[in-house]
């Protein structure tokens, strides 16, 4: 029974779109200011800022519609249903709850953003269109199905920017700030766009029937519109005031616990405190400075610091002092950390560090510092320093020892050995057979002793009399040392094969020592057959590993690395002369050139002392060419 | 060989090191005659044949230790080699030290030879043989 012809035309007032539009836009500024007091507020309080938002905030959003509605005038008598339109206040406070909810969370994905969005701009709809059904008029109401859809869109189209927008902006601590104002202004702006179109939608046909139900009806009057712009308004205004006023509170809250909270951690740091005024005068003293320098806060305050914590003396060399220091606001004492000699109010002077900052508060320029109390530490350094020094000079006496041991005992022995070999050359079979006999383990004795201390001069040697090390051909070194053994292995038999050897750096002097005391234990320490032994040499990622092998007896596992310590012998001197020296000197001598030295050995099938020398920068190509030489080969 | 007795001076100031030496050379074939001092300021009064040492006998061959009291045995060789009296006496640095400075320094001293003193008493007795034979009985020395 209906037609478009048929339909009834309405109009707006432009007075009451612009006001329902304002009210959008107040009502957004709450929104967002709002939404960062929910955010910052926590348990009871955010509660009751997420509520008593949501209903401000749904005031806002339903006055703005209602007075939409008004705007819009039909030729016809327009009452309305009251518990229909409070239905859809509830409506809108519900929107306003999840969007609040929604922006106060700690993150807002894209998901939570869309649902929050749908719920909200469902919301926002179902106000609408419940505020719709609440008109009792006498026509009939049509949606145009395109429009209503586009109208739920937008809703939540613009729920979803909204959304964005708060949630962006919650964190502004501001109550006002200009990008907050047009983001209300945008949405303020967007969220009637939803209304008007919603408006459009419907149709207005006139109606003959009869059977209206006016039992709850109101009629509203333009005084009405009035009061609902004013009660919403106030409603909002107020919450903009409590928002701010809370803010307020809350930073003044935040700043008191905060500076509570450094005063806590300064009264209980454990180092002493110290606040100066520009004049150092003492303005506060925590109690660690208390124990520190033994005065009292009461007494401290007031007092200059320099003289009831620095020893006269060092006042008296540079009176103004700290004074001068602390007056420029710079200076060598500033932002750094200084080691002084503080006083004791008890007359003790004691080490302290002391760091002192300068703050700039409002126009006054006030310093900070903190002191520490550093006696155990200096008296632990002083203890290493002394250890280290009394270290020094034990091993400086050492080899001192070492030294004059094999150096001047040498004189006095050589004459004991001398004279009783000579005693033996000249008197032999002369005197009886325990002459003859006593003579001879004279001679040995002294004979022996002339070698223990030979071999300790040699040692102590490595280190006193050590050359620079310079680039050598190790061949040379180990061609020299078989050359020094020429008559041992003459005697035995020996036969030394030696291998490609390359060039190191080294002593050469140590390093043919060091060949000649393992070739000559290779030979020593033989079996009854032919000694021989090996000298090779294999390049190694950081240097070449040197190997002297021999068919010797070999050594027993548990001994590999007690052999290389001093005067560490395995056999008796019946069994094997030495005196225990000899590997100690090769160690030395491989430590010295940044090796490493050990023995890998089979009991009774021979031995194998192994040492490294590390490769210098520069011998890398050098490597390389032996390595290729040696791959080919 | 010469008629007369081989003249040597010996500057050592060990008693014990300088017996050894007069030991050694008593089993020498040839004649010689052992002057011995032990310290450089004598030596070189007796070379110069100043104060008490007026009517010394010149020696045929200085055997000169390098560690002396007074003056040692370096500065006894340079002034032996810078004097145009004593320098064509030959000079033989018998010591114990075998350190390499000594050895170079007593060459750049114009020493004649440098020999380090054997430990074992049977090197030393081939060492002082070996003077022998050749200073003593191969070389021509300077006649005065």
């Amino acid at each position: 029974m209906t037609s478009p012809n048929m339909s009834l035309a309405g109009s707006y007032d432009f007075f009451l779109v612009a006001l329902s539009v304002l009210i959008a836009i107040l009502a957004s500024y709450a929104a967002l200011d709002l939404a960062g007091r929910v955010t910052s507020a926590r348990d009871k309080a955010r509660l009751l800022w997420l509520s008593g938002g949501a209903v401000a905030m749904g005031i806002g959003i339903w006055s703005m519609h209602y007075i939409g509605m008004l705007a819009f005038r039909l030729p016809v008598r327009v009452q309305y249903d009251w518990r229909t339109v409070l239905l859809s206040l509830l409506a809108a406070i519900f929107a306003s709850a999840v969007a609040l909810f929604v922006v106060s969370r700690r993150q807002m994905g894209v998901l939570r953003a869309s649902l929050g969005s749908v719920l909200m701009g469902g919301g926002i709809a179902a106000m609408h269109y419940i505020g719709m059904t609440a008109m009792r008029l006498p026509a009939m109401c049509h949606y145009s199905p395109s429009l209503f859809i586009l109208s739920i869109i937008l809703a939540i189209v613009i729920s979803f920017v909204a959304l964005g927008l708060t949630f962006y902006f919650r964190t502004e601590t501001t109550a006002w700030s200009w990008r907050k104002a047009v983001s209300a202004l945008v949405m303020g702006l967007a969220i009637p766009v939803m209304h008007y179109t919603g408006m459009a939608a419907a149709t207005f046909t006139p109606s003959t029937s009869s059977h209206q139900d006016l039992s709850h009806a109101v009629n509203v009057s333009s005084l009405s519109v009035v009061g609902i712009s004013i009660v919403t308004l106030m409603v909002l205004v107020l919450v903009l005031l409590t928002s701010l006023a809370d803010r307020r509170f809350s930073i003044q809250a935040l700043e008191l616990e905060s500076s509570r909270r450094h005063h806590q951690i300064i009264e209980t740091a454990l180092d002493a405190f110290v606040e100066m005024d520009s004049d150092g005068l003492i303005t506060n003293w925590n109690a660690r400075a208390e124990t520190t320098f033994g005065w009292p806060r009461s007494d401290a305050i007031g007092q200059p610091f320099s003289k009831i914590a620095i020893p006269r003396r060092y006042q008296e060399a540079d009176p103004q002092g700290l004074r001068r220091f602390l007056a420029a606001g710079e200076g060598a004492v500033l932002n750094k950390r200084i080691e002084i000699t503080a006083l004791h109010r008890d007359g003790s002077e004691f080490p302290i560090e002391l760091a002192i900052s300068s703050i700039l508060w409002g126009k006054r320029r006030l310093f900070a510092a903190f002191v520490r109390d550093v006696t155990e530490r200096k008296r632990a350094e002083q203890e290493l320093a002394r250890r280290a020094d009394e270290l020094a000079r034990s091993n400086a006496d050492l080899e001192q020892f070492a030294y004059v041991a094999s150096h001047d005992l040498q004189e006095p022995l050589r004459m004991v050995a001398s004279y009783t070999q000579l005693l033996a050359r000249r008197y032999k079979g002369k005197l009886d057979a325990d002459a003859d006999e006593f003579i001879g383990f004279a001679v040995d004795g002294a004979t022996r002793m002339q070698h223990l201390i030979q071999d300790l001069l040699s040692y102590s040697r490595i280190t006193t009399k050590g050359k620079e090390l310079q680039v050598i051909d190790s061949r040379a070194a180990c061609d020299q040392a078989v050359a020094n053994l020429r008559v041992s292995i003459a005697e035995s038999g020996a036969v030394v094969t030696t291998g490609s050897l390359p060039t190191v750096r080294a002593d050469v002097t140590q390093l043919t020592q060091l060949f000649q005391n393992l070739i000559g234990n290779a030979i020593k320490y033989r079996k009854e057959r032919k000694p021989e032994v090996q000298v090779a040499a294999k390049p190694t990622e950081d240097g070449w590993v040197f190997c002297v092998q021999d068919n010797g007896i070999g050594i027993e596992p548990p001994f590999f690395e007690r052999i290389f310590q001093m005067f560490q012998r395995l056999h008796t001197r019946k069994q094997y002369t030495g005196t225990g020296i000899g590997l100690a000197i090769c160690r030395k001598i491989v430590e010295r050139h940044g090796g490493k030295i050990w023995v890998e050995s089979q009991p009774g099938n021979g031995s194998a002392f192994l040492f490294t020398i590390p490769r210098v920068e520069g011998e890398i190509n050098e490597f390389k060419a032996y390595r290729n030489s040696a791959g080919g080969g | 060989m010469n008629s007369r007795p081989i003249e040597i001076l010996l500057v050592e100031d060990n008693p014990g090191d300088a017996r050894l030496t007069l030991e050694a050379f008593k089993e020498a074939k040839v004649i010689n005659n052992f002057t011995v001092l032990g310290d450089g300021v004598e030596a070189l009064a007796y070379l110069r044949r100043q104060g008490a040492y007026a009517n010394s006998v010149q020696p045929d061959l200085i055997l000169l230790d390098l560690n002396l009291p007074k003056k040692d045995g370096r500065e006894v060789l340079a002034e032996i080699k810078a004097d145009e009296q004593l320098m064509k006496t030959p000079v033989v640095v018998l010591t114990t030290s075998a350190a390499e400075e000594d050895i170079a320094r007593a060459y750049s001293g114009h020493a004649n030879c440098y020999i380090t003193k054997p430990v074992d008493l049977d090197q030393f007795w081939r060492v002082a043989q070996s003077i022998e034979s050749f200073w003593l009985s191969l070389v021509k020395l300077p006649q005065y």
